[in-house]
């Protein structure tokens, strides 16, 4: 049965509604994913799809146009394709959606900045970390999934009315984390309802397995897309994106860096480069003079 | 937010300046009514001084234990690391007038991940404090106050004008240093 099949009898109506009324991912990720999983697309077609929004088209061949791509520059969307890949314009699609839908999360303590920057810097830090570790073949999916991990939080904030101070208070009385607090205290966490936005979206299997159980110290799933989204929420705390009211105190997987074969030089250096990211992508927030 | 070349925040000039230093900057301030803050700490330290004599505050906001980490970000942006910001923050500190002797110091921050704990390999928090102690130690300074360790976020508050450090984690809960 899917993750959203069978919660849904488990949660409140409202909850449910808020996942199913959630606004659907543009036609353009639809098919980039497809393209991805192998299926038969054109990128022509998906070009042209992107060529219908200019901002993104803009943004696209920014990206496509910047010192990392030395070449001539590219001029029109397709051409911005095959220079920056699939991938990047998937996330670059995903990341506009999710400005649009994101909105503050008093319930986790975080504003809309704070939000959306954690999941943009997780999603750098998982970057960074296959950069790191290409010998890993951590799918490049990965970069989606931990741009999406936090999804249920938003969720949970726009339907549920809970205090972070009570949430807060609980974990600490009884020594738990905050996902474990969440579950005593309202039934389920945000990565139960965040795999469920993801299947709603779509999106393939290991991508939502990563959201669910992003938190889990005790994962048997032997994956390295889960583990790199694990250490990439890991990071995007670190360097001080979307801590709120939970902070550090969530859990992980004590054996993730034996999987990914981390010791603390390489781990630093994703941190740097994260947070060499996440400032550019701060200085691109900030208003032009 | 700092670039490679503004690692570290100008001095005050004017009066009742909220000075705000990000990961990596370091501020100080001769300024009585300038206040020194910095959010978002969780496994990075906040190295705050104050001198009473001459009402000087500093505070040195850091993400990794040692420039050696990489010698290149330490040297276009020292206050990156323990070891190169915590000799920047004095340096600048002494041309304000500061004496080390006279130096009273707090750190704060140096959280760590739950799941984490025990995991030399990712330790940061504790990496962290420890090397921000022992530099200190080794160089005679006295640290006065600490609010460090746990799991919590913490945001800092240096006042200029008197050395109070304020701690704050979540919404309510205050603590002085």
């Amino acid at each position: 049965m899917s993750t959203l099949s069978s919660i849904k009898r488990a949660l409140p109506a409202d909850l449910v509604r808020g996942i199913t009324d959630l606004a659907p991912l543009p036609a353009t990720a639809h098919r980039l994913m497809a393209l991805l999983r192998g299926e038969d697309e054109s990128l022509t077609k998906i070009s042209a799809l992107l060529e219908s929004d200019q901002g993104l088209v803009a943004s696209l061949l920014r990206r496509a146009n910047s010192a990392r791509y030395m070449a001539s520059p590219a001029r029109n969307a397709l051409e911005a394709v095959m220079r920056v890949g699939t991938v990047s314009v998937l996330d670059m699609v995903i990341q506009e959606h999710l400005r649009s839908l994101i909105t503050d999360a008093p319930t986790y303590g975080l504003d809309e900045n704070d939000l959306w920057l954690h999941g943009a810097a997780a999603q750098l830090a998982a970057r960074a970390l296959r950069t790191e570790r290409p010998l890993l073949l951590i799918p490049s999916t990965a970069d989606t999934a931990a741009l999406l991990h936090d999804i249920g939080k938003l969720i949970i904030s726009r339907y549920l009315k809970v205090d972070a101070r009570e949430v807060t208070a609980y974990a600490n009385e009884h020594e738990v984390t905050w996902s474990e607090a969440e579950r005593c205290l309202i039934g389920f966490d945000h990565t139960l309802i965040g795999a469920a936005v993801a299947e709603h979206w779509h999106f393939p299997e290991d991508v939502t397995l990563a959201i669910r159980h992003h938190h889990d110290c005790e994962t048997t799933h032997d994956s390295r897309l889960l583990d790199a989204v694990m250490l990439a929420n890991v990071v995007a705390k670190m360097v001080g994106c979307g801590l709120g009211a939970e902070g550090l105190n969530f859990g992980v997987s004590a054996t993730i860096h034996e999987r990914l074969s981390l010791d603390f030089d390489v781990f630093a250096k994703i941190v740097l480069t994260t947070q060499d990211g996440v400032r550019e992508l701060a200085s691109q927030q900030q208003p032009s003079a | 937010m700092a670039t490679t070349a503004d690692w570290r925040l100008p001095a005050s000039a004017g009066r009742g300046t909220r000075l705000v230093v990000g990961i990596g900057e370091l501020a100080v301030s001769h300024s009585p009514d300038d206040v020194i803050v910095t959010h978002a700490l969780g496994s990075c330290i906040a190295v705050c001084l104050w001198d009473p004599v001459v009402r000087v505050g500093g505070l040195l906001h850091f993400l990794l234990p040692e420039a050696k980490l990489n010698m290149e970000r330490a040297r276009k942006q020292p206050a990156t690391f323990a070891d190169s910001g915590i000799a920047l923050l004095f340096q600048t500190a002494y041309t304000r007038g500061v004496e080390k002797k006279r130096c009273v110091v707090r750190l704060v921050g140096g959280a760590e991940v739950t799941g984490l704990q025990g995991i030399g390999a990712l330790n940061v928090g504790k990496r962290n404090l420890l090397m921000a102690r022992q530099i200190l130690w080794q160089n005679g300074v006295i640290v006065t106050g600490e609010s460090t360790g746990g799991t919590i976020p913490r945001t800092v508050a240096l006042r200029a004008s008197d050395g109070v450090v304020e701690v704050r984690s979540g919404r309510d809960v205050v603590t002085h240093l």
